[in-house]
């Protein structure tokens, strides 16, 4: 799998999680195509592409599940045993040139690969879980709670910012990823209380304390 | 078949419903406009922004063989895609599936797979795309959209059709819309009412007269010739009869296309298919091959459509091989490809199959195939299976041609005298086949149906299919309701017309005048008619000219002058005066009006008359077509705005998320009113605190029918009201909502919606039946889906009004409507008349007039008298 279907996956991966239920209506998927700069055309390649390992699977109108594997893929699990790597629960996956590594999210010593393969992984990682917190906020700053909406447009605007900074791996900079990630830490601690968000506080919360996790690998290891 | 050119269908749609509202019982039977017109253009945008709906039940598109429905569908198919732009996934896309390639096996498929088998064959038909289709019309791509299912041709899998069938089609995800011929859905209508869409059963009508010289132009791209053919046509009494058929149409261009040949038309139908089967055959074939095969070719196709009937459309290719046996092996091989070279047979190696270009042909050949057997044989055989209707007439005008008039006569008087008439009208059907025939022709100026009982000559005078010689003698009838019914018929000839404008009851005159068939001299004069009443329908007339119209606006009565200003066909000059019109009526019309010019709107709106003003503001809401202007509506502090914005199907889906979290109920239920609300939104305000939100989200047909169970409990009546009338509304939640309303309070109103609910189970609605409320009753009996014995039962209602509704109920038997035909009371006994199912046998008198009738007509033919006994 390429690293846009990869990407894809994994927003598909977060947004559903964030949403609390398997199954993305057609929009949401375009929108979230949309986030990672994906044209409609590349979109429906990609789809196909994950469709084809049986890591989605779609119904009449172009609704979208994650199979179990597409879930296991997006969220870390090895593809085999045969592989040899176990990056045990909450890993982030993605395949390189030299065999499928990973590193598992917020684990400090890891004990799997580092080095240029495992920031490609965390970037990934980070770009997908990014699409789907964007797309998430989008939707609460038209909330009819005031507090949330306002919590959501200022957490989007860093988000937005952090996402810019490591949308072209190659182009990012470590300073500048340093600075989001500190932005951002800053801020979920300071709207860090789930009650301020609502009923999807708490997963927003989380997803965006797991983003920092990644960028903060990213910007130590560029 | 029909060129590319051609674009000028209109469909119409019979009124099949009345509307909740309209008045449950009328005085008269005296007609009303009989199809409401629809561009083709505006159905299209109708079923696009139905695609979105994900409606559960089927769309139909009716048409003669020939009227241009397949080509209406691959055209509909390349506008939408053309009109798509990129694909992305879940957007709505058109699927074109011909339902001959379907197999009886698909149908035992479950609802993803058999969507899943439809897109396969619905791949087929991208070549019609071209480029465009390429990026998304991939076996890999299936469920990546929105599928709108254009299924084409039930007539054409007469085995497979049943209730499953159906109820599959309508399970389909998305929107879907079925094809069919006209008289073939006749024979299937109560099968698929349940799963059919109410208000979307569309016809596309013939071309009017006005359009053939445009049509001809078009294809044959040389004026004069096209204005010469146009008047033969017109002068030609059998085919100027088809002629709005586009296929009847461009199949007589084609004979004309060489400008050397003489512009000659034959005189009967069969002549006429055989030249254009001469016609290819020579364009293709040379030498000796065209001259020697020739008597086999007709005996070869007509052994095939003898094989096909009419139950197949296309056949195995081994039949060919069985057709040509008994040929010289050499000549068999050339007659089998010279009948795919001249196109008279379309073969599909790929499948082994073989068809007739069009169905045309193979009726045309099926009654070659029936002529050994004699007129009255094959009418005995097949009078009653509507798909032989066209068959049987090509066989009787053949009979006719060859002046074997005794044969035709003789068909008939047995056809009429037949006891067995499995639930038809023998007498319908013979009077069908004689005009389908044109062999009426020799019994012209000669009918007389004066003896005929009151009720038979009024169900004739409203019959389309009746030949032009009845219904010309049934222009002089002593009875105006039978005069006015003629007046309305769009099938009445131009002397009739022109003789019912001079008539002496207005009423007859204002039907000539509401008539869309009526020319435009006709209207003209009318358009001077001494009654207001007459020149109001002139003035509501949409085949108006302009410049009558014009002359109307300037009518002394105001009642005129406002159907003017409610006719689109009005100009917008005329529009423009109008607004400035004395009569406020007049310029509340004028705001209506679609036609009228988005200035004068702006002017209407500020009118000193609130009426005025609100309709014009609505208008001028309703033209603020684009994203922006809706966002900036539902941005505004005025809630009315607001609440046009949440009203409007064209406001953004995203922007109407915004309007449902609203501080203002009306904003909320607007909101919830309107279709194109998503279905999480519509969720959430299912749980709104306020009972009109919830009452509008539950009257939604878009509504999840989960949700409508659930409102189905609500505490407020108006809620469970709106889940009663909702036909998007499950089964067993109207049968659930029946029963504790019955517990709650007799006297509900939720009872009588569920009684007219057609999604009610038929077993709740039998036990309606009994109920002692007439309005419950009434409403059972206006529910084209109540069990036949229970309409039956209705039918000997205490209440008039009651069996009124069941002698307008399309589902309502024979046997209930020969008693209505007998009913005290004279309106419905007019009504039961006039119901298309209603056995003619069964409103003659005690003495069988049609006997009469029929030994007259073909005594006449035989040239032996000259008039009808008068019966008794």
């Amino acid at each position: 799998m390429n690293d846009p279907a990869v990407r894809l996956l994994r927003s598909l991966y977060s947004a559903a999680i964030l949403n609390s239920r398997n199954e993305l209506q057609a929009e949401e998927v375009n929108d979230l195509g949309a986030t990672l700069g994906l044209a409609s055309e590349t979109m429906l390649t990609l789809i196909e592409q994950l469709k084809a390992e049986h890591l989605v699977e779609l119904y009449w109108g172009g609704k979208l599940s994650l199979t179990e594997t597409g879930r296991d893929r997006a969220a870390g699990a090895p593809k085999a045993a045969k592989e040899g790597i176990n990056l045990g629960a909450g890993a982030i996956y993605a395949p390189g040139n030299k065999g499928q590594v990973g590193h598992g999210i917020g684990a400090v010593a890891s004990t799997v690969a580092v080095g240029g393969i495992a920031v490609g992984q965390a970037l990934t990682a980070a770009t997908g879980d990014l699409a789907a917190l964007l797309q998430a906020l989008r939707r609460l700053e038209n909330a009819p709670d005031k507090n949330a909406a306002s919590a959501a447009r200022e957490l989007g605007q860093e988000a937005q910012a952090a996402f810019d900074a490591i949308r072209h791996q190659t182009q990012a900079e470590p300073r500048n990823v340093k600075q989001h990630t500190e932005r951002l830490r800053s801020l979920l601690a300071r709207l860090g209380d789930a009650a301020v968000w609502g009923e999807r506080g708490y997963a927003i919360l989380e997803l965006g304390r797991t983003v920092v996790e990644h960028l903060e690998k990213i910007s130590r290891s560029l | 078949m029909t060129p590319d050119f051609f674009h000028p269908l209109t469909l119409g749609i019979r009124p099949v419903q009345k509307p909740d509202d309209a008045p449950q019982s009328t005085e008269s039977v005296r007609p009303r406009i009989k199809h409401a017109l629809h561009a083709e253009a505006q159905v299209f945008n109708r079923f696009l922004q139905a695609a979105y709906r994900d409606p559960s039940r089927l769309w139909v598109v009716l048409g003669e063989a020939g009227a241009g429905k397949s080509w209406l569908m691959e055209d509909w198919f390349r506008r939408w895609v053309a009109g798509s732009g990129s694909a992305r996934l879940g957007i709505a896309l058109p699927v074109l599936v011909r339902l001959r390639n379907i197999k009886r096996a698909d149908l035992a498929l479950s609802r993803e797979a058999l969507a899943d088998r439809l897109w396969e064959l619905g791949l087929r038909e991208r070549a019609l795309l071209g480029v465009p289709g390429e990026t998304a019309y991939r076996s890999e791509r299936k469920r990546f959209f929105r599928a709108a299912w254009l299924l084409d041709g039930l007539d054409e899998i007469p085995d497979l059709v049943s209730p499953d069938l159906f109820a599959q089609l309508a399970d389909l995800p998305g929107a879907k819309l079925l094809t069919c011929r006209d008289n073939i859905l006749r024979s299937y209508r109560s099968t698929l009412a349940p799963y059919q869409e109410p208000s979307a059963e569309y016809e596309i009508l013939p071309l009017p007269q006005t359009q053939w010289l445009a049509f001809l132009r078009g294809r044959l791209g040389d004026s004069a010739r096209a204005a010469e053919l146009t008047r033969t046509i017109s002068n030609n009494r059998q085919l100027s009869e088809i002629a709005g058929n586009p296929l009847i149409l461009d199949l007589i261009a084609e004979l004309h296309g060489d400008p050397a040949v003489p512009i000659t038309l034959p005189a009967s139908l069969p002549e006429f298919y055989r030249q254009v089967v001469s016609h290819r055959w020579n364009r293709k074939l040379f030498g000796n091959d065209r001259r020697e095969l020739q008597p086999s070719r007709d005996r070869v196709l007509a052994a095939l459509a003898g094989k096909m009937q009419v139950t197949k459309a296309q056949t195995d290719l081994s039949h060919l091989d069985a057709a040509l046996a008994g040929m010289p092996s050499s000549s068999a091989k050339k007659l089998a490809t010279a009948l795919e070279t001249s196109g008279l047979l379309v073969i599909d190696y790929g499948l082994d199959q073989l068809r007739f270009p069009h169905f045309r042909f193979q009726e045309y050949y099926l009654a070659l195939a029936l002529a050994p057997q004699g007129c009255a044989a094959a009418v005995m055989t097949h009078w009653h299976d509507h798909r032989f209707e066209a068959p049987l007439a090509l066989l009787l005008s053949m009979s006719a041609l060859a002046n074997d008039k005794d044969a035709v006569a003789s068909a008939l008087i047995k056809l009429v005298k037949l006891r067995k008439r499995f639930g038809r009208s023998p007498l319908r059907s013979g009077l069908h086949l004689l005009k389908r025939s044109g062999v009426t022709s020799v019994a012209d100026k000669v009918f007389q149906i004066a003896a005929a009982p009151d009720l038979l000559r009024l169900a004739l005078s409203g019959d389309e299919e009746v030949p032009p010689e009845i219904l010309a003698g049934l222009a002089c009838d002593p009875l105006a309701d039978v005069r006015c019914q003629v007046a309305a018929n769009r099938t009445t000839a131009y002397e009739s017309l022109a003789k019912l404008a001079h008539d002496a009851d207005t009423d007859v005159r204002a039907n000539v005048a509401l008539n869309s068939a009526a020319p435009s001299e006709i209207l003209t004069k009318l358009a001077r008619d001494r009654k207001g009443a007459v020149r109001a329908n002139v003035a509501l007339n949409e085949a108006t000219p302009s410049e009558i119209l014009a002359e109307l606006a300037r009518d002394r009565r105001g009642s005129v002058r406002g159907n003017v200003a409610l006719n689109s066909a009005a100009l917008s000059e005329v529009l423009t005066k109008l607004a400035r019109d004395g009569y406020e009526q007049v310029r509340a019309n004028v705001a209506l009006n679609q036609a009228t010019p988005s200035e004068v709107l702006a002017e209407l709106a500020r009118d000193p008359d609130l009426m005025v003003q609100g309709d014009a503001d609505s208008s001028q809401r309703e033209k603020a077509e684009n994203a922006e202007k809706f966002f900036a509506l539902a941005r505004s502090s005025d809630k009315y705005d607001r609440w046009h914005a949440a009203l409007s199907p064209n406001t953004p889906r995203e922007t109407l998320g915004q309007l449902a979290r609203d501080s203002e109920w009306q904003v909320r239920g607007a909101v919830a009113y309107n279709k194109a609300t998503s279905l999480d939104i519509l969720a959430e305000l299912a749980h709104d605190h306020e009972s009109n939100v919830r009452a509008a989200v539950a009257f939604n047909e878009t509504t999840a029918s989960a949700i409508l169970t659930g409102l189905a409990r609500d505490p407020d009546e108006d809620v469970r009201a709106s889940v009663a009338h909702n036909k998007a509304t499950l089964p067993e939640a109207l049968a659930e909502l029946a029963r504790t309303e019955l517990a709650r309070d007799p006297r509900s109103r939720v009872r009588a919606l569920i009684a007219r609910n057609e999604a009610t189970p038929p077993w709740v609605l039998t036990i309606f039946a009994i109920d002692p409320q007439p309005e419950i009753r009434l409403m059972l009996a206006r529910n084209e889906a109540t069990p036949r014995d229970t309409l039956a039962k209705l039918a000997r209602d205490r209440d008039r009004d009651v069996r009124l509704e069941v002698a307008e109920n399309r589902s309502a038997p024979c046997d209930a409507l020969a008693k209505l035909a007998r009913d005290r009371d004279e309106v419905v006994r007019q009504t039961a008349a006039l119901h298309e199912a209603t056995l003619l046998e069964d409103l003659t008198a005690a003495r069988p007039w049609y006997y009469e009738f029929c030994y007259w007509c073909s005594s006449r033919l035989l040239g032996r008298g000259n008039h009808l006994p008068r019966s008794s």
